[in-house]
């Protein structure tokens, strides 16, 4: 699938009268990997949320290619997440986490092998495709939840905190190791994070939340 | 430390079991009769009908109240839970005070009966599964591209069917071995296993009949047990049940529905069994609550319920079955965790499964089968029915205290051995300090059980120490307006009493999680 253009535009999104994000807009080019940086409970994950359709902004409009896809259901828009905690199925191997998305598609399962192995080579975790997501590292389980939301191929890729929990050292080297798997793979993505470097290492571009919104003092 | 627990649970479950278990000879016994055939055969579809109704109706209820947070969640959850601690024949005469009077006996007023009994066994194991299942895996397998029926055929359902399994296998047991629901609610015409040992145990004195299809009981019920009671171990990160402003207006709809059809269902009943018991023939009166209480005695009618000593007989009951239960349920708990013997806990494990299997109307037949000749001639002994009482109560207090003691760090312990603490001061300082509570909680638990208990109690009541279940027993089916009314009268107040002391676990045990 060819990379899409993204842009988020003026979401507003309030729960309980709280309000988390307020007039927030961001555009991403096509291919292009940008990084929102902000503090702890800004609404970082919460923009992520709102692209991938688990949360309905208040107001405003999410447009992937010129298609508003604000009320488009998540499992129809073609965007991957990666989690914070990456949410491996703790009742399905390695292999059939990644291989998931593809089997929900309904490709054949010679074809889904075969892009599962391409992956799992992709993260350089193809000695594991047999474990069971508890006996993996928080490195190595980052790698096959990227693996994993690449599988379907989706047209933009978000990842929320994708490194957060990992030591320093392996933090900074596993985000250079995704800059490389994700500009492989040529989608356009989001990346939030609370570490500049971590989001310099990985990004294009790199955006601060409070300057993303027109609100903002 | 396990001798004389041990010795308890040997005397007065297992003893009792293999002398029906002798006298019943092999299953094929209960199955040469035609009438205990079909007796036999009766009870297993008509429990595998409730158990799938249970399942069908108590699946929504668990998803409702364990998937979505909104005001008054913990109440109608409570509510849900009620029936399951009320008697089962207080639950018996709450249908049959509410159900058409062409519907009060039968096979569809035990199976709506076995139903509302036991949707609390679901929405309790496979609502605790479900709301330890995290949020974030159904939005995960979304974000693939997996629509609402495809998230919960590969992501929820492989996570809670195997609570699932376990708990149709509780219901299964529990709707088998029906006891109080049956004598009111299945009718003359549909006698079921536990109703027919009882009839010829004590009515009939064909014990060898009672013997065979007690065989019967224990086999259907250990092999459905054994199928179903492995439980999945797939852990998730749980998250917190969302607030309904996060889901689409659909969802809302929906979930507010089931909330207004949820405290309805289970309102009603329990509503109506208060209602009839105002209600004497065709008026409405108090007549019947004074005459039980005995503010004006029924001369014409020698039969009538006399509350104030059935429910001292009740409480004393209980409270010295309590006391059985702890001391001994407390003991095999501490052995069953602490131990290294294989073979120690192995005997405490048993201990713990014995009762389970073997119904309380069993219960009371292996007594009155084991104990009838020579030094051992116990029947009509004051304490027969407290202890019967305490080894049906037995498996809920072990299993209560023994996850309490599993949650003591063992690092707690540890802590006092370094600070020179030898083994049994660290258990009474330790262990003993931590568990007040949990112990107080599990207590009430076993006076509840008491309380309610109706199948033991059919046998081996004595004359002049009638409880509250024995007097509904009583007066069950005797003609007279008045009479009726009162059994509505001994059913509320039973129904009440079992309240308070739920009410007194969920303090304790709410205690001890705040401590």
């Amino acid at each position: 699938m060819s990379a899409a253009r993204l842009e988020a535009r003026n979401i507003r999104v309030g729960f309980n009268g709280n309000i988390v994000l307020n007039d927030v807009s961001l555009g991403v080019a096509p291919g292009e990997i940008v990084a929102v940086l902000g503090p702890s409970g800004s609404g970082k994950s919460t923009l992520l949320r709102v692209i991938a359709g688990l949360v309905l902004p208040t107001t405003g409009t999410v447009v992937i290619d010129d298609t508003d896809v604000t009320s488009t259901p998540t499992y129809k828009r073609g965007v991957g997440l990666v989690f914070q905690n990456n949410q491996l199925f703790p009742h399905m191997n390695v292999e059939d986490n990644v291989g998931y998305g593809l089997k929900i598609a309904r490709v054949s399962a010679g074809a889904r092998r075969e892009r599962v192995r391409t992956l799992l080579d992709l993260v350089g975790m193809a000695a594991h495709a047999r474990r069971d997501p508890s006996t993996l590292s928080g490195g190595e389980a980052a790698r096959i939840a990227l693996a994993r939301s690449l599988a379907p191929q989706p047209r933009v890729l978000l990842l929320d905190e994708p490194l957060a929990g990992l030591d320093h050292d392996l933090r900074y080297s596993l985000a250079d190791e995704l800059r490389r798997v994700i500009r492989e793979s040529g989608t356009t993505a989001i990346v939030v994070t609370h570490d500049p470097i971590e989001a310099q290492r990985i990004a294009d571009r790199v955006v601060y939340l409070r300057e993303l919104s027109s609100s903002q003092p | 430390m396990v001798v004389v627990p041990a010795a308890f649970v040997g005397v007065f479950a297992a003893w009792p079991a293999l002398v029906t278990l002798r006298r019943g000879g092999n299953i094929t016994n209960a199955l040469t009769s035609d009438a205990l055939r079909s007796t036999v055969w009766f009870t297993t579809w008509q429990a595998a009908l409730s158990t799938m109704i249970t399942l069908a109706v108590g699946l929504p209820t668990a998803w409702l109240l364990s998937r979505n947070e909104f005001r008054g969640r913990r109440v109608v959850r409570a509510l849900t839970l009620v029936p399951f601690v009320l008697p089962t024949v207080v639950i018996g005469l709450a249908f049959r005070a509410v159900l058409p009077s062409d519907l009060h006996t039968g096979t569809s007023a035990l199976v709506v009966a076995h139903v509302f009994l036991n949707v609390a066994v679901v929405v309790r194991i496979v609502g605790a599964r479900w709301e330890a299942q995290s949020y974030f895996l159904d939005e995960a397998a979304a974000t693939l591209g997996a629509r609402p029926m495809a998230r919960f055929a590969t992501v929820t359902w492989p996570m809670i069917r195997g609570s699932v399994a376990a708990a149709g296998g509780l219901v299964f047991m529990y709707c088998f071995s029906t006891y109080g629901a049956a004598r009111v609610l299945a009718g003359p015409s549909n006698p079921v296993v536990e109703t027919e040992i009882y009839r010829f145990a004590v009515l009939a004195g064909d014990m060898r009949a009672a013997s065979a299809l007690a065989v019967a009981q224990i086999v259907i019920v250990s092999i459905v047990l054994a199928l179903t009671s492995r439980g999945s171990n797939v852990q998730s990160t749980p998250t917190a049940p969302r607030g309904l402003n996060r889901f689409p207006r659909s969802r809302r709809v929906a979930v507010r529905i089931g909330i207004g059809a949820t405290i309805a269902v289970f309102l009603t009943p329990l509503v109506g069994l208060v209602i009839r018991s105002l209600r004497v023939g065709d008026e409405v009166s108090f007549s019947a609550w004074k005459t039980a209480f005995g503010d004006s005695p029924v001369p014409t009618n020698p039969v009538a319920a006399n509350l104030v000593p059935a429910a001292w007989a009740t409480l004393s009951t209980a409270f010295i079955a309590m006391l059985f239960a702890v001391v001994v349920g407390v003991t095999i708990a501490f052995v069953r965790v602490n131990s290294t013997s294989r073979f120690v806990r192995a005997v405490a494990t048993t201990c713990e499964i014995v009762p389970v299997v073997v119904s309380a109307v069993v219960v009371g037949l292996g007594i009155i089968l084991a104990f009838r000749s020579g030094a051992f001639d116990w029947r009509g002994k004051w304490w027969l029915l407290p202890v019967a009482h305490a080894v049906v109560a037995l498996p809920l207090v072990l299993r209560s205290v023994a996850s309490a003691l599993r949650q003591i760090p063992d690092d707690l312990r540890n802590a006092a051995a370094t600070l020179g603490a030898a083994p049994l001061h660290v258990a009474r300082t330790i262990d003993m300090g931590l568990l007040r509570r949990p112990i107080a909680a599990a207590a009430a638990l076993a006076a509840l059980v008491s309380v309610g208990e109706f199948g033991a109690s059919s046998l081996l009541t004595r004359r002049g120490s009638e409880t509250l279940t024995m007097t509904i027993g009583r007066l069950l089916g005797r003609p007279g307006d008045l009479v009726q009314a009162q059994v509505f009268v001994v059913a509320t107040v039973l129904g009440l009493l079992c309240l308070v002391l739920v009410t007194f676990v969920d303090l304790a045990a709410a205690g001890g999680r705040d401590a």
